[in-house]
This record gives structure tokens, C-alpha cells and sequence, in this order.
């Protein structure tokens, strides 16, 4: 029987980053631009989320991947490439929070966060034009709630309610112990409350 | 009540969806009975609602996208055109019925909490697989390989056990042919395993180099394999292929930590004929030199020696 033509399609997320892993670490760099198609808009959305501010999510986001580029060859497979771009994001976030401390502290950015950002964004599931006034005000509530967080409560609480990564993964991202990081979360939340209780009552 | 601060905390995990199964039954006990407590529930899940997660548009991702490939690209020295392993246009024979490979089944987040390596090839192991014709119906089930043959030119062809045999065909250093001998050397079919590593052993001769990607996947035979047979077989391949740093860590790491006597003595063999610097190995002798097997303690000694007496 003569041979068929075959078509190899496969959804196996993991085997697909498996082998384009090993070939980005080869050097081919169009395996690596897959790479980043299939984790890229996660590191977007948490640079955003930790940081508010766009221009400063674009800039995370691409000292993330030029990292990833050149540690490709260290890549060990001891986690997802997801988990490893994104511990390198968060790590670049709180860094940048350091860096843009002093400056932010005495700017009105926490105050108004993101202020030209907002137009940008797509609310999830507001769909009428009041409502997406409303999603517009509560996520410069939400940004400015962000702000009163420290960086760690910011990563975690971005991580697990933003991002909708366990708490497990989060620890291995982090480093740290599964209690460290509900121990963040928590106050996280209690400080989200907080901030924003006023405008929840409304 | 004194337990409601400890609930509190809890409250937060449970809306996460974070507790145990126990952990939560004996919350919702709680609940049952604390009106403090489901006000504190009713906030938090308020709060949920109200910060609902929100994600930077299309708009914004492409060119930011864009900025970066554009950087990549300007870093990369040279462009190394390679076509993507889907692109199976170089082993296409004779366009008859296409047949699609869908491999699923992940089970996802199952066995995220291990560590440890390969993890990707674990999750692998666990994936079920089936065929679908082009029809969409799936037919045959990939129930094993059949046979994998070499020509002279190097050509590799994997026929497998389907009602309509499938074949297979490409060059063994094709990105396709690769993925599926990849696939052929995880599956948990010993077999095919057994023929994935004889075909991989013709390929290394041929060649005397293989791709990295199948030195992962070697060293994960090597720990896992209960087939001697198949293990000697992949030491004899590590023999074979040009000596290199990855090639000789799993040799002395099989030669060091193999319960298998002859797999300590093939790769003990395979390191020696493989013009590896003895002196590089002098740590490895001082253990080997107490091995249980005769051959490999005496001749340790004599290498030891011997290097010892070149340094003098
Ligand atoms: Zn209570």
C-alpha cells in the first residue's frame, strides 16, 4: 500500500512548547517568536495590571522577552515557559516599582492612574455605553486601589485575580511557601477592600 | 466566635477556589451558623465582581508585538531559516487521503505541582492519542508502530499499525521525522520504544551526530526503561555519536547511578572508546574504583594510576 500524505496537527500545548523550546535553544529565532505569540498577551496584562500605567506594561514586556531570548539557553524545563516569562515579568514589574518609586510618590499618577490609558482597554463583559463609563472610572478606582498594595501583594493579587494562577504555581513563580503567598493574598484583599470601599458603597 | 478570624483568612482562599476539599466542608459548616461570617463572604465576593479582570486589547498587543520581533530580529546575528515542525511539505509522497494526527488529552494542571525536570515529557506520557481521518471521523487508533526503516540515503520511514497503514517518510534530520521519533521513544508502548531506539541507533551510525533534542529524552530512558535491552541500546547510541559535554554527563551519570551492572559496564566502555579526557573523569574513577563489577573496579585503578603517573 502506497504511503498517504500526512498532516500533523497537534494541540498538545506542552509537546508544541516542548520542541520549540529545544529550537529556540538551537538559535532559531522563529521558534522563539512562537514562544512568545503563545505567552505574550499574560505578560502584557500583568505588566499592566502591577503597573497601571501602558507605557510602562510595553516597556516590562519587552525587557521580559529580550531576557527570555538571551537566558533561553539556561531554560531547564523545571516549569512551563509561561511560568518562566512570567516570574521574569513580575520580577521586572516589582523592580520597576522600585525605580519608579520617588517619582510616583510625588506625582499625581496614583491619584489618576493611567488617566490616557483607559480608552485602550477592553472591559471584559460591559457592553453598553454606560457601563462602559462606569468599567472606565472603577478601573481608575481599581488602579488606585493597586497602588496602595506593596509590590509582593501587588504580584500576588495580580497573579491570582487577574492573571487566574493557582496559588501553587505563584509560589514556585516567586519562590516562596504556598503560606507566604495566601498570607499575601489575603492582606491584598483586605487592602482592595479597603480602598475601594467607598466606591463600592456608592 | 473564636474561629472567625481564622475563617476570615479562609473566606479569601474559598472565593479562589484554594481550599481543600475538608478545609471547605468545614467552612460551609461555619457559614452555616455565622451571619459575621457571611456578611464578610457577601463583601469579598463583591469585591470579586467589582474587580473583574480586565485584559490590554488587541490593539495595543500587536504593535507592541511588532516593536519586539523587530528587536529580536535585529539581535539575532544571522537568520536561520527553518521550517516549522507542522510543515510536513518535505515527506509528503503521494497527496491521497490527508490524514490528521491529533494528539489530546493533557491533563492539564494534574501534574503541575511536580517539579523536577522534563516535566513537558511527563505531561507527554500521560496524553492519549487517537487519529482522525480526514472525514473527521476517528477511525483507527495509532495502536503502535509497525516498523521503522532506513535506506542507504538516510531516508527514515515509520509505518504504523493502522488499518490503512500509515507510512511515514523523511530524512532523519526532517523536523517532522524528528517529532515523531520523538514521540515513537516516549510512548509508553515498549515496543515501539524498543524500535524507536534500534531506528534512532541506525540514525546516530549513519550520522555519528544527533539532534540535541534527543539527549532529554535519552537520559529520561535511561532512568525510567525496565527493558535492559533498550538501555544498552541507547548507551551504545551515546557511544556512537561524536563526544560532547551533554553525552558524556548522562554516560557518567548512568555509569555511576545504573542498578544494571551491564549498563554501568556498556557506558564505562562507551566513555573510555569515546576519547573523553580521563583526567576530566579522575573524580568518576575514585568512585567507580570500588564498583561492584570486577572490570570496571580494576580498570578504574589502572586509569587512575596511569593518569596519575602521566602527571608526575
Ligand atoms: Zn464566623
Amino acid at each position: 500500500m502506497s504511503p498517504v500524505y500526512i498532516h500533523v496537527v497537534s494541540d498538545q500545548q506542552k509537546y508544541i512548547e516542548f520542541e520549540l523550546v529545544q529550537r529556540a535553544q538551537q538559535g532559531d529565532a522563529k521558534a522563539f517568536e512562537e514562544l512568545v505569540i503563545l505567552s505574550d498577551h499574560q505578560v502584557l496584562n500583568l505588566a499592566y495590571s502591577m503597573t497601571g500605567s501602558l507605557t510602562d506594561a510595553q516597556d516590562i514586556y519587552q525587557e521580559t522577552f529580550l531576557r527570555a531570548f538571551k537566558g533561553i539557553g539556561d531554560f531547564r524545563f523545571q516549569s512551563s515557559f509561561r511560568t518562566w516569562v512570567l516570574r521574569i515579568a513580575v520580577n521586572q514589574a516589582i523592580n520597576w516599582r522600585k525605580k519608579k518609586k520617588l517619582k510616583l510618590f510625588f506625582s499625581l499618577d496614583a491619584q489618576n492612574p493611567g488617566e490616557n490609558d483607559t480608552p485602550f482597554l477592553q472591559i471584559t463583559d460591559d457592553s453598553d455605553a454606560s457601563a462602559a463609563i462606569r468599567s472606565g472610572e472603577i478601573l481608575q478606582q481599581i488602579h488606585a486601589a493597586m497602588h496602595t498594595l506593596s509590590s509582593k501583594e501587588r504580584a500576588v493579587f495580580s497573579l491570582r485575580h487577574f492573571q487566574e494562577i493557582k496559588i501553587k504555581e505563584i509560589a514556585r513563580m516567586l519562590e516562596c511557601a504556598e503560606g507566604t503567598v495566601k498570607n499575601l493574598l489575603f492582606r491584598a484583599t483586605q487592602k482592595m477592600q479597603k480602598a475601594l470601599a467607598h466606591y463600592i458603597e456608592e | 466566635m473564636s474561629t472567625c478570624r481564622t475563617i476570615k483568612e479562609k473566606l479569601v482562599l474559598y472565593c479562589y477556589d484554594e481550599l481543600s476539599d475538608t478545609e471547605q466542608a468545614e467552612l460551609e459548616a461555619h457559614l452555616k451558623v455565622c451571619s459575621a461570617c457571611q456578611e464578610e463572604l457577601a463583601a469579598l465576593q463583591k469585591l470579586q465582581a467589582d474587580v473583574k479582570s480586565f485584559s490590554v486589547s488587541n490593539d495595543i498587543l500587536q504593535p507592541t508585538r511588532r516593536a519586539l520581533f523587530y528587536k529580536l530580529r535585529n539581535m539575532s546575528a544571522k537568520e536561520q531559516p527553518s521550517s516549522p515542525w507542522w510543515n510536513i511539505g518535505k515527506l509528503a509522497l503521494q497527496a491521497g487521503l490527508a490524514i490528521v494526527l491529533v494528539f489530546f488529552g493533557f491533563k492539564l494542571g494534574k501534574n503541575q505541582s511536580q517539579t523536577g525536570s522534563n516535566f513537558a515529557i511527563k505531561d507527554l506520557l500521560t496524553a492519549s492519542r487517537t487519529i482522525s481521518v480526514d472525514d473527521g471521523s476517528i477511525s483507527p487508533l495509532l495502536v503502535g508502530i509497525d516498523k521503522i526503516t532506513f535506506s542507504s540515503d538516510g531516508a527514515v520511514e515509520i509505518s504504523y499499525n493502522t488499518l490503512n497503514k500509515i507510512h511515514i517518510q523523511g530524512y532523519g534530520n526532517d523536523p517532522a521525522i524528528q517529532h515523531m521519533l520523538h514521540y515513537a521513544l516516549l510512548t509508553d508502548d515498549p515496543i515501539a520504544r524498543l524500535r524507536a531506539v534500534k531506528a534512532l541507533e541506525k540514525l546516530a551510525s549513519m550520522n555519528k551526530k544527533l539532534d540535541d533534542s534527543y539527549f532529554t529524552i535519552l537520559q529520561r530512558i535511561l532512568n525510567q526503561e525496565t527493558n535492559i535491552g533498550v538501555k544498552l541500546t541507547v548507551i551504545d547510541i551515546l557511544g556512537t555519536v561524536q563526544p560532547q559535554p551533554q553525552v558524556q554527563d548522562i554516560l557518567v551519570n548512568a555509569m555511576l547511578a545504573d542498578d544494571n551492572q551491564a549498563v554501568r559496564l556498556q557506558a564505562f566502555k562507551a566513555l573510555l572508546g569515546g576519547e573523553y579526557q580521563i583526567a576530566a573523569l579522575e573524580n568518576v574513577l575514585t568512585i567507580t574504583k570500588s564498583d561492584s563489577n570486577t572490570y570496571i573496579r580494576t580498570k578504574s585503578l589502572e586509569l587512575l594510576n596511569k593518569s596519575k603517573g602521566t602527571s608526575l
